[in-house]
């Protein structure tokens, strides 16, 4: 029996509410940005304990994965890690006042300006790697010595899959991506440098297309995973902002911005629990309701698309390897991430 | 829990962030905008968060998030028992804390990794 995790509860909602509702595809893509978002918290505290934040070390492990003299221009840097080039220049300035990277004029063309890793920038990535491969270690035993290797194909044919749909000129280069990264760290575990480096593009991929789907309501993917908890919680389509944090991913003082939002969209009203009155609970209104209910179908409809290329048997391995990681991440969340 | 120590560990790495000590109170600020400041026995950090969200914040988890003192109702500001959160919810909150009070520019540099 494998275990159960969030998704498996959210798809069982789905069924009660609506049971012509084909929420299959969701077992996997729900899946994979569930994982990204805790995986990327539990980044940022391994690598918060080495003074720097998950941007940083991207900017440095882009770097390092170039290979010496790790330099790469600041182009080469943003095009493709989903980054506007004002972000990369604030992520830059940051990178360069810690004396992580310096930048210099390239000789062979003045305008061009060059980034490159410093000595320290060096040390830092090559620990930051190490810690962060050392707290997700335990994902390797979640899944046999079978399921292992059976995995990074699999997530493979997913990037293929969900990206294919995009036009040429945007489908970023994932696959070389991710080998850079194995070849850089050779003495780092190549199969959990995979799985680290392939579910975030997976994700962001997902996210991409919910966003199409939800744009049309001035919302976030975000934003709407709440309201459809709240509609699976059926009438009267009430609940805690505790009862949130878990489903949506985030933080209390997320959801907290997340309700405020909603509710000036006139899509959630705030009251207060009977038995205790320092408790809120939100519930859709009316028009929160019909957001729901009017757009729960293309969205999964959406999402069934990306997975259009994936064998039948291929997806339900891949349901069945993400369940036993999501499982297995979600289980652990009492500890902190980089304690001494 | 975290300790106000942590916090310092980790505010040292924001930029432009400052530490000093008002009237016995540690208060971490960026210029003179404080975002981060302890109670005296340094179990209740007090955090700048934007104070339309704070009943919501606050009607969640009432029992780690609390009302800011009546002068400073009006203020962005909420406070937290430091018993109550662990290293990664701490950093969340003064990483956004010190995001309201930096400039946009400055706050890119800083925000969590894509996933969206």
């Amino acid at each position: 029996m494998s275990p159960t995790d969030t998704v498996d509860m959210v798809r069982e909602q789905w069924a009660t509410e609506f049971p012509d509702l084909d929420t299959r595809a969701l077992g996997i893509t729900h899946r994979v940005t569930a994982l990204a978002t805790r995986l990327n918290r539990d980044a940022e505290a391994v690598f918060g304990q080495l003074g720097i934040s998950g941007a940083t070390f991207d900017v440095l492990a882009a770097l390092y994965a170039a290979g010496p003299p790790y330099q790469l221009s600041p182009t080469q840097l943003y095009k493709g890690r989903l980054v506007s080039s004002g972000g990369m220049t604030a992520r830059l300035d940051l990178a360069e006042d810690a004396g992580l990277v310096a930048r210099s004029r390239a000789e062979h063309d003045r305008r061009g300006v060059t980034v490159t890793l410093s000595d320290r920038g060096v040390r830092v990535v090559r620990a930051g790697v190490g810690a962060w491969l050392a707290y997700e270690r335990n994902l390797r035993s979640v899944l046999t010595a079978h399921e292992r290797e059976a995995f990074p194909p699999l997530l493979t044919r997913l990037l293929h899959s969900s990206f294919d749909q995009l036009p040429a000129d945007e489908v970023p280069d994932t696959k070389s991506l991710i080998y850079s990264w194995v070849r850089a760290f050779p003495d780092q575990d190549p199969w959990l440098l995979h799985l680290l480096g392939a579910i975030p593009l997976l994700a962001s991929r997902v996210e991409h297309e919910s966003a199409k789907v939800v744009r049309s309501w001035s919302l976030t993917p975000n934003g709407f995973g709440l309201l459809c908890a709240l509609r699976r919680s059926g009438p009267a389509f009430r609940l805690a902002p505790s009862e949130l944090y878990d489903v949506v991913v985030l933080s209390p003082a997320g959801v907290a911005g997340l309700l405020y939002k909603m509710e000036r969209a006139g899509l959630i009203v705030r009251s207060n629990d009977p038995e205790d009155k320092r408790l809120n609970r939100a519930s859709l209104t009316r028009r929160g309701l019909k957001v729901v209910n009017s757009t729960i179908g293309d969205f999964v409809m959406r999402h069934e698309w990306l997975l259009k290329p994936l064998a039948e048997t291929e997806r339900e391995a891949l349901t069945t390897l993400l369940r036993q990681l999501l499982s297995s991440v979600e289980h652990r969340r009492d500890e902190t991430p980089g304690a001494h | 829990m975290v300790t106000m120590m942590d916090v310092r560990r980790f505010a040292s790495t924001l930029p432009r962030s400052t530490e000093a000590l008002v009237g016995g109170r540690v208060k971490f600020r960026v210029g003179r905008i404080v975002y981060v400041s302890f109670s005296r026995d340094e179990t209740v950090m007090g955090f700048a968060f934007p104070k339309e969200e704070r009943d919501w914040l606050i009607g969640g988890t009432p029992d780690k998030f609390m009302q800011p003192h009546a002068s400073d109702l009006r203020y962005n500001w909420v406070l937290v028992r430091l018993a109550a959160v662990d290293e990664t919810e701490m950093r969340e909150l003064v990483l956004d804390a010190w995001r309201m009070v930096v400039p946009k520019s400055v706050a890119a540099a800083y925000v969590m990794r894509p996933v969206d």
